[in-house]
């Protein structure tokens, strides 16, 4: 079974490299950044191998791995993936490798890079686990080298938005703790696909469900628990933000679908209609939050928060349409949004200003500059012809449709916060690109370089592929969805 | 004869190390000897323990002291504890102007008082060891003479130390006079949950024991006599120590005190919730290194007791407490060590303040300092938060829910404080130039050996099996 092989190397590689590359000594930083280039690349081709393999598998859940690992508990190294799996370690790894491109020139230390790769290994195994413990184990690997990354290598403000990011995050994860024990002593093993059709009381389902839902409404984030998203993003270093905004994130509504969602479907009934309108509510919140935002990148991270509100409220429609949509828009909202800050970062470089009103005129000085910027914002707001629309209509569609009975209000005012997008976008896009030349210096800006170019290019060209195709990924998800429904 | 010498042969050798190291010390004057025999004891010692694994129970003295897999399990981890202690004070002595020899006679003599008191089954042999194990662990807190805070230390460990020994000793006699009998095991038997003047013994002892895991309310000599003794001597305290204190409580529990289980059990619940509230909270304020790990480590007697509290329905609750125990020894001993090593001109990094930049002027020991630190808190893959999941886990599994919560409430709490080090060391820059005044290879021994342990318990850990296994033969 090569693939499985392939799965398991493609989840510890990074892991085993970044503890070599830490403790071998005397090591130059150019090597340790082509070391890591290597790796991730290498991680992204294998992982387009097993994409591109998955669709000959006959079953939903392919390429699995199952070793024994703590016996007297009945922990097993787990690995396996299903359509939205292999999506988003897709996504992950894409990211990877994009993230450690856009730093090369600017963060010099090796134990950056030594990080990134943590973090990547945490990443791919949280979507790769199918094992509850194991899950944990990775969805916590995550945190430590985030926090590092945002506390030594960050933004003026950065040891604030690191600690508030760090006791949020383990303050959920802690209380996910809690909801796994309980269910792994109650069905006796800690594999998620023996545990999904437990049957429980209706007040440990809903307790249950509430202790998941806590741990992942932090991380996705989901309004009243967003607070340490806007600090976190600002403060992140580009490569953070980047990865912040476009994985970690999406580890929450993924750990929505793979284990809330179907571990307990009579709590999720039961909480619909709380979660959703906390989900409008952050789409909405968000939108206008961001309208209101003078730093580019606080802009980005609040149109984060609203985004993410939308694939919650995809998410627990429940109908095939709009968790497709959902799924498709943590692809697309990973790509736009990680584009985004990828952006701003290279603004943020030639001219250690990223605040809205400070900038003007940009696009007769950089025109390739803005052409990107102008096709990501497009995305973002959700233009049809890019991907944003396919997965924003899917969701307001399937949410409309859905079986709760005020579910088509939710829609409407959700579609109301896409109205909202287009404005902070556009506004964003005027205030920075068109008109005068605000300051004189930046008469003499440089275009995108070459390795700039290189680290975006692969987005754009996703985010129009998806755009017109978005078959790709909903192929690949339709039937994981199905079984989740 | 044999046999009885044979069940109490580790401590015996631990004994003749100390008795020899002083002898020489007093006639020959070879420090290099003087180690080896150390070592030679240490290492005969856990030989022996390690070779009993598979031979079954045996008591000896007429049942006076029993070597059952639990006595071998906690043996291995006091001897460990002592190794590390004693990696920790061979080269720094003349930095601490310790005498050496006295002070490694101690060390291995306290070490063998906690073997015997592990492996005490009766009143008086348990009474005995406990004063052996606590008087020299006294004179060690008190050993830099010149040190004022150390004198003070080692006077409030002994004035409070007595006290409770007196408790302990009060509370044995109460429970003499209320069956008739010193023997654990017909205790058990004869406890009579009407009798007042036994349910008063009980509590009595317990206080004892309370007393020397440090866990509220009878924490307060813990701040002060671990930031004033000698790190080595704190270290030592913080591991061998409690470790020797929670296996006599466990013994005594569940040999002794086996018909009163759940009146034992409400107290410790109590006992558990109080310590983890107290320490982590007061943790949460102090800058002095020693002091936040003295808190911290009432939090962690709090976190392992809970094992204990649950042990009423079951026994799982004590394997969970003697792996904790086992994974705590590294952590904390790691730090402590971390702490004597990692100052600038060969002092210690005593306040968080000395602790800034470390990350630049010393890499390796800022990241081992982190994975401590991360795994006091409880972060995967540490060895710390595998003991937190097995606590949680047979917690929840005998609905032990409060406790539950006041344990995730408080790790929360001490995310803050356990990180801070961390912040000083990765986020500060340097406040001057940093020299070490000679690198001390055997420190560095210990703290890489400490690490290597705290992370392979955390991937890798088998130790489960032992801890069942060892705690299955209580009963």
């Amino acid at each position: 079974m090569l693939e499985s092989s392939l799965l398991l190397l493609i989840v510890f590689a990074p892991l085993v490299s970044s503890l070599l590359l830490a403790i071998i000594p005397g090591l130059k930083p150019s090597f340790v950044k082509s070391a890591g280039l290597v790796m991730s690349v290498f991680i992204l081709a294998c992982l387009s191998y097993l994409y591109l393999t998955y669709h000959s598998q006959s079953e939903i859940l392919a390429f699995k791995v199952d070793y024994p690992w703590i016996k007297q508990f009945n922990i097993h190294i787990k690995l396996a993936v299903d359509g939205i799996s292999l999506s988003m370690m897709f996504l992950t790894s894409l990211l990877s490798l994009i993230s450690i491109l856009c730093s090369l020139n600017s963060i010099k230390d090796k134990s950056f890079y030594i990080l990134l790769l943590l973090i990547e290994t945490g990443m791919l195994g949280t979507f790769a686990a199918f094992d509850l413990f194991l899950f944990y184990i990775f969805w916590e690997l995550t945190i430590i080298p985030m926090y590092f990354i945002i506390g030594i290598w960050g933004g003026p403000n950065r040891i604030y938005a690191c600690i508030k990011f760090i006791i949020y995050t383990i303050a959920g994860s802690l209380l996910m703790l809690v909801g796994i024990i309980y269910i792994a002593l109650s069905g006796n093993t800690f594999d998620i696909t023996q545990l999904k059709g437990l049957s429980l009381s209706t007040t440990e389902e809903n307790i249950l469900f509430l202790l998941f839902f806590i741990a992942f409404a932090v991380k996705v984030p989901l309004f009243p628990f967003h607070t340490w998203l806007p600090d976190a993003h600002v403060e992140a270093p580009t490569a953070g933000s980047v990865l912040l905004a476009g994985v970690l994130l999406k580890m929450g509504t993924y750990g929505f679908l793979r284990i809330a969602v179907p571990f307990f479907p009579q709590a999720v009934e039961v909480f619909t209609p709380f979660i959703m309108i906390l989900s409008v509510v952050g789409v909405i919140y968000g939108a206008m939050m961001a309208m209101a935002q003078g730093d580019i990148k606080k802009l980005v991270a609040y149109s984060s928060i609203s985004h993410m509100g939308l694939v919650v409220l995809g998410i627990f429609s429940l109908n095939l349409i709009s968790v497709q949509g959902a799924t498709l828009e943590m692809v697309n909202h990973g790509l736009s949004t990680g584009a985004l800050f990828l952006l701003v970062g290279i603004i943020y470089e030639r001219t250690h200003r990223r605040g809205v009103n400070d900038f003007g005129g940009l696009a007769s000085k950089m025109p390739g500059y803005a052409t990107i910027f102008m096709i990501i914002a497009l995305s973002s707001i959700g233009l049809p012809g890019l991907n944003g629309f396919v997965s924003e209509i899917m969701i307001l569609l399937g949410s409309f449709q859905g079986s709760y009975k005020l579910a088509p209000v939710f829609a409407c005012i959700a579609a109301f916060g896409i109205v909202l997008s287009a404005i902070y976008m556009l506004r964003l896009y005027r205030n920075v690109f068109f008109g005068k030349i605000t300051v004189s210096q930046y008469e003499e800006l440089n275009d995108i370089t070459t390795l700039e170019g290189l680290y975006l290019l692969p987005i754009v060209c996703l985010v129009m592929l998806l755009g017109v195709f978005p078959n790709i990924i909903l192929y690949v998800t339709q039937k994981a969805v199905e079984f989740i429904i | 004869m044999t046999a009885d010498l044979n069940c109490i042969l580790p401590a015996l050798l631990l004994m003749a190390g100390a008795f020899l190291i002083v002898l020489i010390d007093l006639l020959l004057k070879r420090r290099d000897l003087i180690e080896y025999i150390a070592y030679i004891a240490l290492l005969s010692s856990l030989i022996f323990t390690v070779l009993r694994l598979g031979a079954g129970t045996a008591t000896g003295f007429q049942d006076a002291v029993i070597f059952d897999s639990f006595s071998i399990f906690m043996i291995i981890a006091i001897l460990a504890s002592c190794a590390l202690s004693l990696l920790f004070i061979i080269n720094s002595a003349t930095r601490y102007n310790v005498p050496l020899s006295e002070y490694i006679a101690l060390l291995l003599l306290g070490s063998s008082g906690m073997i015997l008191l592990v492996m005490s089954r009766e009143f008086i042999t348990l009474f005995l060891s406990f004063e052996i194990m606590s008087i020299s662990v006294y004179i060690l807190s008190g050993i830099t003479r010149r040190d004022a805070l150390s004198n003070e230390a080692s006077l409030k460990y002994f004035v409070i130390g007595s006290f409770a020994s007196a408790f302990l000793l009060y509370g044995m006699s109460l429970i003499y006079g209320a069956t008739g009998t010193i023997y654990l095991n017909e205790i058990a038997y004869k406890l009579n949950r009407d009798s007042p003047v036994a349910l008063a013994g009980v509590a009595l002892m317990l206080i004892g024991f309370a007393f020397k895991i440090g866990a509220v309310p009878f924490h307060g000599w813990v701040p002060d006599v671990y930031e004033g003794a000698p790190t080595a001597v704190t270290a030592f305290m913080s591991a061998g120590v409690k470790v020797a204190g929670f296996s006599v409580l466990i013994r005594v529990l569940t040999q002794g005190f086996g018909l009163i289980p759940d009146l034992c059990a409400q107290a410790i619940t109590i006992i558990s919730a109080a310590s983890m509230i107290v320490g982590n909270i007061l943790a949460l304020t102090q800058t002095n290194m020693k002091r936040m790990l003295a808190y911290s480590s009432i939090a962690h007697t709090g976190y392992a007791l809970i094992g204990v509290a649950t042990f009423s329905p079951s026994i799982e609750g004590l394997a969970a407490t003697s792996f904790y125990l086992f994974a705590y020894i590294f952590m904390t001993l790691g730090s402590f060590t971390i702490i004597s090593y990692a100052g600038n001109y060969g002092k210690e990094a005593l306040e968080i303040k000395d602790f800034e930049g470390l990350a630049k002027t010393r890499p390796w020991t800022a990241a081992f300092m982190t994975i401590f630190l991360v795994s006091l808190l409880g972060i995967p893959p540490t060895a710390g938060f595998f003991s937190k999941f097995y606590i949680f886990k047979v917690a929840i599994r005998y609905e032990q829910y409060v406790l539950v919560a006041i344990a995730i409430a408080t790790t929360i709490l001490s995310i803050y404080y356990y990180l801070r080090p961390v912040m000083y060391m990765y986020m500060r820059a340097p406040a001057e130039e940093r020299r070490k005044i000679q690198s001390d290879i055997n420190m560095e021994v210990s703290i890489a050996i400490c690490a290597v342990f705290t992370i392979l318990i955390g991937i890798l850990p088998s130790f489960i099996f032992m801890s069942f296994r060892c705690v299955r033969d209580l009963f």
